[in-house]
Order: C-alpha cells, then structure tokens, then sequence
C-alpha cells in the first residue's frame, strides 16, 4: 500500500489526477488525503490545474472546409430521387388544398433562362409582402452582376444582394425546370450566368393564409433531406394559375442549385 | 482516407484544433488561419492518411504550424521575461478562479501549456502527445507535472493572500 506524505504528495497527487493510478489505490489514497487538512488542501488545489474545455470556442467556417464527395453518379442519383421525394410530398400537400377562392390568386412567372438566378425565401417574402402590385426582377448583364428589382410604379431600383451562391471548383448541379415526372439536370463548372432572365410578380394572395404556412412549414422537412448539404437554402412558390395549382421550388447551396416547377394534375 | 471521411474530420476535430490554437495563441484571425492550413493540407495528403490516425495528423500539423507562427511573431520569450512576467502578475487582477486560472496558464512556457492542453482538452495519452510535439513521452509528463505544480502553486498564493 502506498502511503502518501508530505514528502511524496505532489507526485502522487499529480499521478492520481493524471489518471495514472488504478482504482483499488486511488480509494485508499483518497481516504488518506481526507483524513489530512494539509493533504486535503492540497488536493483541492491539485483539482483545479484540470483545465476544462470552453465549449463557446467554436470554429464557425467549417461549411468553408466542407469538401464536395466528388461522386457526380451517386450525388446526381442521390439529388434526383431527393427532389422527387421531396416533390412528391409537396404534391400531397398541394392537392389537399382547397379550389382557389378566387382569381386573384395569382403569380405569373416569365422565365427566360433556364438558369434562374437565385432569390432566397427572406427576400422573395419581402418583396411579395410589399404593397405595390408589380415588380420586375432584371438582369440584363452577361455577367455575374447582381440583378436589380425595379418597382414598375415608383421607377425605384434596389440591388439584389443575395448572390453569392457560383463558386469556382465546386461541381453545381442543375435541375432544369420541368414536371415532377420528367426532371433532367446537368453537371456544369464554375456557372457563367450569360443569359438574362425577368420574373414579374403580380399581387399574391392567399385567402387560405392556414395553408400556406402549412406548405411553409412542409419546406422545413424538405430541408431535412437535405441537411448535409452546406448552406443549403429552400424557396418555394406556390402557385395557382386558371384555377390549376402548382409550385416552384428553388434550392440552393455551396454545391447545389436546383430548380424545377411541379404541375398539379 | 475518402471525401466522405475528410468531411467527418472537418465535423469532429475542427472545433477541437481551434480551440487548442486559439488558447494558446489568443488571436482568433491566427488560430483561423492555422485551421484553415491544416485541413488543407490533410485534403492534400487525405490519401496518405489513415482515417483512424487523422486526429492525431491533424493536431500535429497544426501544433507545429503554431509553433512557427509563435517563432514568427517571436512570441516566445526568453526564461528571463518569462520568470519576470511570471513575478510581475498582479494579484489583484484576478477575479474569480476561472479568470485567475486562465491568466496563469497563459502565463506557462509554450510547451507546457500545449501538452497540458492537449492532455485536457482532447485526452491524449503521453505517447500521442510526444508524437504530435515531437517530445519523448518523459518529456511530455514531465512538462505536464511542471504545468500543474506551477497553476497548483499559483492558485494556492492567491488563496492564501485573499
């Protein structure tokens, strides 16, 4: 049995904080120590040299870290059947919806390109809850310039700030826009956007708002399947044009960007 | 090792590898970088390196990336600064253990403060931690019981004199 004094306490008390000391001894060591005021104290300061870990340290650009598997047939396989999964539920939901109340409810999209440029949900709320009743989104450039929103009644310009989403080296897939049974994509490196593309929004209203924060809340699930995907971001659009609903769906990520439109039959 | 196990690295160590930087160094934009070089350089060498063995790589090239940094910015001062910063540490600014902890263990010399870190904060073993600093494993405990005995020591004056 190990006696600890107060010639060998500081090698022993490193040994016994170190973990360096088996079960059966370190009890009798303990007991020792806490019979002693001198040994006691000792020990109590010892405790404290264990450093703990600061868990609010974190590194915060692990996504810049993230790298793309590479593995364009298993990855485009993996997207395809994710959109369609995704779609599909997105069907289901749509097709509970009740007949539009009114012809009203409408959003026309005119989309020239096929590559769309990227507007996240924050912005496409924003600009949707505005009152003026129509907008036009333009990119008239050939090159990566950031599009314009301009207010038809006001003439105001804002730039579209939200793009970022085209870095180079990343493989980016593209869902082309077609219907749910027909989705084609492609593999392409480091986007150019050379084509210009408007979207003009009429007022958007939903009488059944209980619906649309359904469809809403649905895009939260959808975002599960794909929450290894870094900075993904969802948009969703409903729509209901002649009395036919569908949705348009956007998402977009560090190596992702897809984009297809369902048609409800 | 695969992609798919470079991004589990990436998920699992990276946190730890700056936390371990950033304490020694405290310089955020510092430790940030040497996160950053060492992921890529394990990318670039991913596969020469065994997954099973990748945290053990990582560490070690970031603990050798600090160390040149350290020599770099010639942070690492001489015994004499060092027993003089040591002596010099006001008392009065400690304020609560943790503080006072914190401040003494900056106040240790480099390799004792990144042994008793790795030893801490990510539980290596002696022998893992003489593979990444290059020590021999007495070297390690050795440096280690010294950290300890110093904080101990430290910590035992502002007790006596509060």
């Amino acid at each position: 049995m190990i006696e600890i004094n107060k010639e060998n306490f500081e090698m022993i008390m490193f040994d016994l904080v170190e973990g360096n000391i088996g079960e059966p001894q370190k009890s009798e060591l303990l007991n020792q120590i806490n019979n002693d005021e001198f040994l006691k104290k000792e020990w109590e300061l010892m405790k404290l040299t264990v450093l703990e870990v600061d868990e609010n340290l974190i590194f915060d650009n692990k996504d810049k870290l993230i790298k793309s598997t590479g593995n364009i047939k298993f990855f485009n396989f993996y997207i395809v059947s994710s959109i369609a999964a995704s779609l599909l539920l997105l069907a289901i939901i749509l097709l509970k919806f009740n007949k539009p109340e009114t012809r009203k409810i409408s959003i026309k999209t005119d989309v020239k390109s096929k590559i769309e440029h990227y507007k996240n949900i924050e912005k496409s709320k924003e600009f949707l809850s505005k009152k003026t009743d129509k907008f036009n989104i333009s990119s008239t450039t050939k090159s990566r310039q950031k599009p314009i929103i301009k207010d038809k009644n006001t003439n105001e310009i804002t730039n579209f700030d939200s793009i970022n989403i085209f870095k180079p080296n990343y493989d980016i897939i593209i869902v082309k826009k077609q219907n749910i049974e027909k989705i084609n994509y492609s593999t392409i490196y480091d986007l150019e956007i050379k084509e210009t593309d408007f979207m003009n929004i009429e007022k958007y209203k939903l009488k059944n708002k209980s619906k649309y924060d359904i469809l809403i809340s649905n895009t939260y699930k959808i975002k599960r399947v794909w929450d290894d995907l870094p900075n993904l971001k969802i948009k969703i659009i409903p729509k209901v044009k002649n009395y036919k609903p569908s949705i348009d769906i956007t998402l977009k990520g560090d190596i992702i960007y897809a984009n297809a439109t369902i048609e409800i039959k | 090792m695969t992609p798919s196990q470079y991004n589990i690295c990436v998920k699992q160590y990276a946190d730890g590898v700056y936390r371990f930087i950033m304490k020694n160094l405290r310089n955020s934009d510092e430790a940030q970088n040497i996160v950053q070089n060492t992921f890529e350089k394990l990318w670039v060498k991913r596969e020469e390196v065994n997954f099973e063995k990748a945290k053990s790589y990582i560490f070690t090239i970031a603990y050798r990336n600090m160390i040149d940094v350290i020599r770099a910015s010639k942070r690492i001062s001489n015994i004499e600064d060092y027993h003089e910063n040591v002596m010099s540490a006001s008392i009065t600014e400690y304020s609560g253990i943790k503080t006072a902890i914190e401040k003494i263990v900056n106040k240790l010399p480099e390799k004792q403060k990144s042994v008793l870190m790795l030893r801490d904060y990510e539980g290596y073993d002696y022998k893992a931690i003489s593979e990444i600093t290059g020590m021999t494993e007495a070297q390690v405990k050795i440096n280690i019981f010294r950290a300890r005995q110093f904080i101990k020591e430290k910590i035992g004056s502002i007790n006596t004199l509060l």
